[in-house]
């Protein structure tokens, strides 16, 4: 059985809007989590990317 | 001279092709010749298979060259959407890796690279202290949009890498043609261009080869009477097969009759079907036109020497691989009279006008009833293959990559010495510069740190020659 067909177009589209809020959550938490594993001169580079990136 | 070549066309989809055969060929021959001169090869680890075969390949050569893998996060391909942050962060980190490597001369082994695959090639996106070649092969997509630029995508990306050859010392042309073509197009914004024209593989010569091994090999692709051959090397528009099959269908028909049309490769389903549907359109018996699909190149020399006639109707071509290996295997070859095809053939009578099919079906059917002609075409052949020789074009590349060298060292003399970080703050100064709507995530900014850190450990090595 499809069970996109049983929900309803408005839930689906407002699973869409939270897993869309809740994506970039994750992905920070799990970028947290690997940049505390990181070599000391890869987490240095890191530094320096966020750093040019916020520059611009 | 310290000589680094970026030999990602023996990696991406590029490597099945003839790029990755010429790319192969003449770097292999360069590595030959080096005499004093250190080669280094750099590949990416984004075809990890790929890495290995190229490794046991040039282990294999007399003079084994170091060769060096970067590290790119991907996915990468151009057509993908959501990769172009991706991918300009890659370019950006693969010129760093080069110029970390301290060459003279940097080598792109193919530049028009990473539409469709993970390869990535840019010139001059970063300051660098050395000059660079490329090996160019042709501009056809640019000189035939409407079959291969059709949508802006496409456009964008092609236009961005012409930009980048543009920025190029050295453009090493792989035919005559292919350099002027190159001047005509992009003069005076560009580089020196010289021809180092390629040369079949010496796997491509005549066979020692049994009677029963030739039906043997024959018979394993069903061609059980005697064959008028095509290796088009691509299935694209300009390989122009269905003109082929208008001019066999030109030919008297007691000569087609007795004459079966093989075309070898992997073509496109639809594409055979399409081509299958005009040969029963013209009468021709429908057994007639056999298609092998992928044939391994030991089958293939046999083949080339099997057949009554090898034909080659591309309307465009940057070199014509097929025609030369062709050739090489003593096949009485007839190709277009056009682009580079001219020169790879060598011979006026050998030669059809492709947009007309009774020009193609009026010399097929020569040298299907004229066997002194045959013989005279096979004759040519040997003979004129034997003119191209990679041992040639390698002297010729290194003699260009030596000059390009002397030019990058008298540079460095007159200019501020090379920055100790080996141009890191450009480098992250540049990604930190990259505007594209979709920026990266978190976790691929981990994963771009930790790829630049491996790359400049393995930059160190190689410098420090623990590589």
């Amino acid at each position: 059985m499809n069970l996109t067909r049983l929900v309803p177009a408005a839930i689906r589209w407002r699973i869409n809007v939270l897993r869309a809020r809740l994506d970039p959550l994750r992905d920070m938490l799990q970028a947290a989590r690997a940049a505390r594993r990181l070599e000391p001169r890869a987490a240095r580079i890191l530094q320096d990317l966020k750093s040019a990136l916020r520059a611009g | 001279m310290r000589l680094v070549v970026d030999l990602q066309a023996c990696q991406g989809l590029s490597s099945y092709r003839g790029i990755g055969r010429f790319a192969d060929g003449l770097v292999g021959e360069m590595v030959g010749h080096a005499h004093g001169d250190e080669i280094c090869i750099a590949l990416s680890d984004r075809f990890p298979d790929a890495v290995e075969a190229v490794k046991r390949r040039f282990s294999a050569l007399r003079s084994p060259s170091k060769i060096v893998v970067y590290r790119l996060v991907g996915p990468l391909a151009e057509m993908g959407q959501g990769n172009t942050w991706r991918t300009r962060a890659a370019e950006l980190m693969r010129e760093a890796f080069l110029a970390a490597l301290a060459p003279d001369v940097v080598l792109v082994g193919s530049l028009f690279e990473g539409w469709v695959d993970d390869c990535v090639a840019s010139i001059g996106r970063l300051p660098s202290q050395s000059r660079t070649a490329v090996i160019h092969y042709d501009l056809i997509p640019w000189l035939r949009q409407d079959a291969y630029l059709g949508n802006p995508g496409s456009l964008a990306y092609y236009e961005r890498k012409l930009a980048s050859l543009r920025r190029a010392d050295l453009l090493m042309a792989i035919s005559e043609y292919s350099r002027e073509e190159a001047e005509s197009c992009l003069s005076p914004d560009i580089g020196r261009v010289i021809s180092v024209p390629g040369a079949a593989d010496a796997r491509f010569k005549p066979p020692s080869m049994s009677p029963s091994q030739r039906a043997e090999t024959c018979g394993r692709y069903g061609l059980l009477r005697p064959f008028a051959m095509c290796s088009p090397g691509g299935f694209d528009v300009r390989k122009n097969l269905p003109a082929l099959i208008e001019g066999f269908a030109a030919m008297p028909a007691q000569v087609s009759a007795r004459v079966d049309l093989v075309i070898v490769g992997s073509a496109p389903e639809q594409l055979r079907a399409a081509l299958s549907a005009q040969w029963n359109g013209t009468g021709l018996n429908a057994s007639s036109l056999i298609f092998t699909g992928y044939v391994p190149d030991d089958d293939l020399v046999r083949l080339y020497a099997a057949c009554e006639v090898f034909v080659f109707p591309s309307v465009h071509e940057g070199f014509g691989l097929p025609v030369l290996e062709a050739m090489s295997c003593g096949a009485p070859t007839i190709a277009s009279g056009t682009t580079s095809l001219v020169e790879v053939v060598g011979w006026p009578e050998a030669m059809f006008d492709p947009q007309s099919a009774a020009s193609i079906g009026k010399l097929l059917a020569r040298v299907l009833t004229e066997p002194a002609f045959r013989t005279a075409l096979q004759e040519h052949a040997l003979r004129h293959a034997a003119r191209f020789a990679w041992d040639k074009s390698a002297v010729k590349a290194l003699e260009a990559c030596r000059t390009l060298a002397a030019e990058a060292s008298a540079k460095r003399l007159g200019s501020s010495a090379a920055p100790d970080d080996y141009g890191y703050r450009q480098l992250i100064a540049a990604i930190g510069g990259i505007k594209e709507p979709i920026g990266p995530t978190q976790m691929e900014l981990v994963a771009v740190a930790e790829a630049i850190a491996a790359n400049e450990a393995t930059a160190h090595a190689f410098r420090s020659g623990s590589i």
